[in-house]
């Protein structure tokens, strides 16, 4: 047997909503799903994604808080919010792109790296250890 | 790949294979004496953009919007399993919003490496223009679009304002 890495050919995703667009995290990155408990504003350990839709939404519905596996030096945890983040699949790699190069260019959350589609819907891919260190980062030059 | 892996690192081997599997080819129509242009409406002004720029015609369909990104970036379409941006041309040339009708479309336009998908008020026509027959921008036209503009036509006895694709791509992609 050869040692030439395996080329990945599918990605198990964790899919969630945020106001409503698919997203997927690869499920290894993801260290658990809990309820929100009391205070759910924007914290260190606890980003609202939808706050980069503009204004933030009521939480309603089935809002849960999904917790990054990977901890920090200091052992602190760190999760987001988002909606109905229940389904598990296995996605092809032939159902992933890139995203567009303008939008590569524009977006401003860095951790957004592809999209997917899922049911002939446009999902969008996210890194969570990226999102969490872009999200730490922000939050110390605040 | 190990799962252990650096996300970054692993996510862009992911997007090369995909970008292996998505290589495509281009054909360009080039016309010495005639230009064909495509016209479309913005607020019921007619404008235009070459024909050579625009790869398709479609009907709007549903867009995802993408977090943390201009307002002008509508977000992401999916046209027969590809994912292309789509913009507001209205945002970007400074105009008020286009009202919702059934007649918009969006133009999937390609320049200079850069291809998006463009929504506009209506797809008027597509016409076969002498290029002698294109005069320069008036200076009656606001600082804020004269530089997007290369020049003015006129169809059916009506100004059409011909938009420069690559400038109006360089503004957007400047802000």
């Amino acid at each position: 047997m050869g040692n030439a890495p395996q080329r990945m050919e599918r990605l198990e995703l964790m899919l969630f909503r945020v106001n409503g667009v698919l997203f997927g995290a690869e499920l290894h990155q993801v260290g658990g799903v809990f309820a929100p408990e009391g205070d759910t504003s924007t914290g260190e350990e606890l980003t609202r994604l939808d706050d980069f839709f503009g204004e933030p939404s009521d939480l309603q519905g089935n809002w849960k808080v999904i917790r990054l596996k990977e901890k920090s030096a200091s052992g602190s945890e760190w999760g987001f919010l988002a909606e109905d983040p229940e389904d598990i699949v296995n996605i092809s790699i032939d159902d992933i792109r890139p995203l567009p190069a303008i939008v590569e260019k524009l977006k401003t959350i860095k951790s957004l790296w592809g999209s997917f589609i899922y049911q002939g819907e446009i999902g969008l891919l996210l890194d969570l250890s990226g999102l969490c260190r872009e999200t730490r980062s922000r939050n110390a030059s605040d | 790949m190990e799962q252990g892996q650096n996300p970054a690192s692993r996510n862009d081997e992911i997007l090369g294979a995909v970008r292996e599997r998505l290589s495509a080819t281009q054909i360009v129509d080039v016309n010495e004496d005639t230009v064909q242009l495509v016209l479309f409406t913005l607020l019921g002004a007619y404008y235009a953009i070459s024909g050579n720029d625009i790869k398709e015609i479609l009907y709007p369909g549903k867009i995802t919007p993408i977090p943390g990104t201009p307002p002008f970036l509508l977000g992401l379409v999916n046209i027969r399993g590809d994912v292309e941006s789509v913009i507001d041309f209205n945002l970007l040339l400074s105009l008020p919003k286009e009202p919702d009708t059934p007649n918009k479309r969006i133009l999937i336009a390609e320049k200079n490496d850069v291809k998006t998908g463009i929504m506009v008020g209506s797809v008027v026509d597509v016409v076969e223009l002498l290029k002698s027959s294109i005069g320069a921008p008036i200076g009656t036209i606001d600082d804020s679009r004269r530089d997007l503009i290369s020049g003015i036509a006129t169809y059916r006895d009506r100004s059409v304002t011909i938009l420069d694709l690559a400038k109006v791509f360089q503004k957007m992609e400047g802000l």
